[in-house]
């Protein structure tokens, strides 16, 4: 006996829900070993990447790249694949220092793709120049955003802090006492000091400081020729200042130059 | 163990047929003997269990490590997913179990629409955050959640679909499933 239509009808909607709810918990089982996979590369690949770095200076921000690989070794794609830290000062609560963003890149299973994290740093700002010449503790927050399998978004979060030394560490200019030099100028010695607290880095570059009176005269300008090993540095020279310049009271501003990348420190007045 | 079933539109045999007529045979598609017995239950049992294990104790159990080992708030009442998650359960298990019966079209419509209002309740919930010290990490299982979604409907729509044949058609089904 034939069975009927209805009957037809509901036995091929019970093979259908049977069948879809296997295809889902395989689909599933496989998403799972996948998602292992991914961890366990993500894992080995920690420490070992190389990792190329690139600096620009753009306007008044110092801009820069970190690319590094990243390898899927699941059999899904990672799909929107976006990377933002975001640097604070935490001693000084100034807000942000530095936004980093990468992405959003999708990486195909198996494969390995280059993420570039591109970071902006404003050196002109307040932070940038307490930093140049104070420690801190530099706080970091990473998030790390992805849709796996196009199914699954996850989020990841970190929360780190850095001690900072800073590699003009209570930078302080003193003046000897000045003597004529001709030319309606003084000559004054000056004295440089400061400390390299920025660990294991040999700080190479140039000082360039001016001297301006309280009216917004600029009395004396000079260059000085840096090459500071870690730890206490002095730097001399002779500043030339115009001799209707009354010296004390005034205030020394500039920069340190290396690279390129003229990085101002805080102005500082002459006693 | 068997159950003894009729489906049978035909009047009742009378008690005493007459004398010189021979006794009417007793047709396949009057009376049918329903293997309820050993493998179905047995494979209802297990079922009941497995289900059991994957979508009432495996998360309730994994909810209550992290709240235990991290301190992490449950997303869904832990209770709620045992005893909600045993429902279900049974009731997976009492399907598979009435399969040749008619019983089955109206439990399966049943354990549909509770499988249905189980992950429902799951899906206001759709996201799981763990914070570790300086680390966090989120999931977010709506989407699957929802794909889950699918075998329940078309189980429910098979349940109807069912009883309504085995309502429209009483004799017809015997033959057919219980062979």
């Amino acid at each position: 006996m034939k069975p009927s239509g209805t009957y037809r009808l509901g036995r091929a909607f019970r093979l259908l829900a049977s069948l879809a709810l296997v295809a889902l918990i395989l689909f599933l089982v496989s998403v799972v070993v996948s998602a292992v996979q991914v961890g366990q590369g993500v894992q080995s690949q920690t420490g070992r990447t190389h990792t190329a770095v690139a600096a620009q200076l753009v306007g008044t921000n110092l801009e820069v790249s970190l690319t590094f690989p990243i390898t899927n070794r699941g059999f899904y794609e990672i799909e929107g694949l976006r990377l933002a830290s975001q640097f604070t000062d935490t001693t000084l609560q100034t807000g942000s220092l530095a936004v980093a963003q990468g992405g959003p890149i999708t990486i195909p299973g198996g494969a390995t793709k280059n993420l570039t994290l591109m970071a902006k740093f404003n050196l002109s700002g307040p932070a940038g120049s307490y930093l140049l010449v104070n420690d801190a503790l530099i706080g970091e927050k990473l998030w790390l955003n992805a849709t796996y399998a196009n199914l699954v978004p996850v989020g990841v979060g970190y929360d780190s802090s850095y001690q900072w030394g800073a590699p003009l560490y209570h930078l302080a200019f003193s003046l000897g006492v000045p003597s004529l030099a001709g030319n309606g100028t003084v000559a004054a010695p000056v004295t440089i000091t400061f400390e390299n607290h920025a660990q294991g880095l040999t700080l190479v570059g140039t000082l360039r400081s001016a001297v301006v009176a309280p009216n917004g005269t600029v009395c004396a300008s000079a260059s000085f020729p840096v090459l500071a090993p870690p730890g206490p540095n002095t730097l001399g020279g002779t500043i030339y200042v115009l001799a209707s310049c009354p010296i004390h009271g005034d205030t020394v501003v500039g920069s340190f130059l290396t690279a390129g990348i003229a990085f101002p420190f805080p102005p500082e007045t002459i006693p | 163990m068997s159950a003894r079933v009729v489906y049978s539109r035909s009047p009742p045999a009378p008690s005493s047929p007459p004398v010189d007529s021979p006794p009417a045979p007793a047709t396949e598609a009057a009376t049918h003997r329903v293997r309820l017995t050993g493998w179905r239950i047995a494979g209802g049992v297990i079922l009941t269990a497995l289900a059991f294990l994957a979508i009432g104790y495996a998360p309730y159990a994994a909810e209550t490590y992290a709240a235990a080992q991290f301190g992490v708030p449950p997303p869904i009442n832990p209770g709620f997913l045992l005893g909600a998650g045993a429902i279900v359960a049974v009731l997976a298990g009492a399907s598979f179990t009435a399969k040749p019966t008619r019983a089955w079209g109206p439990i399966r419509i049943v354990s549909s629409v509770v499988s249905l209002a189980y992950l429902g309740v799951l899906l206001r919930s759709p996201v799981y955050s763990l914070s570790l010290h300086s680390f966090s990490f989120s999931v977010t299982y709506g989407r699957i959640l929802e794909l889950f979604l699918i075998p329940p409907i078309i189980g429910l729509v098979a349940g109807i679909v069912t009883t309504i044949g085995d309502y429209r058609h009483p004799s017809e089904r015997a033959r057919i499933m219980f062979p």
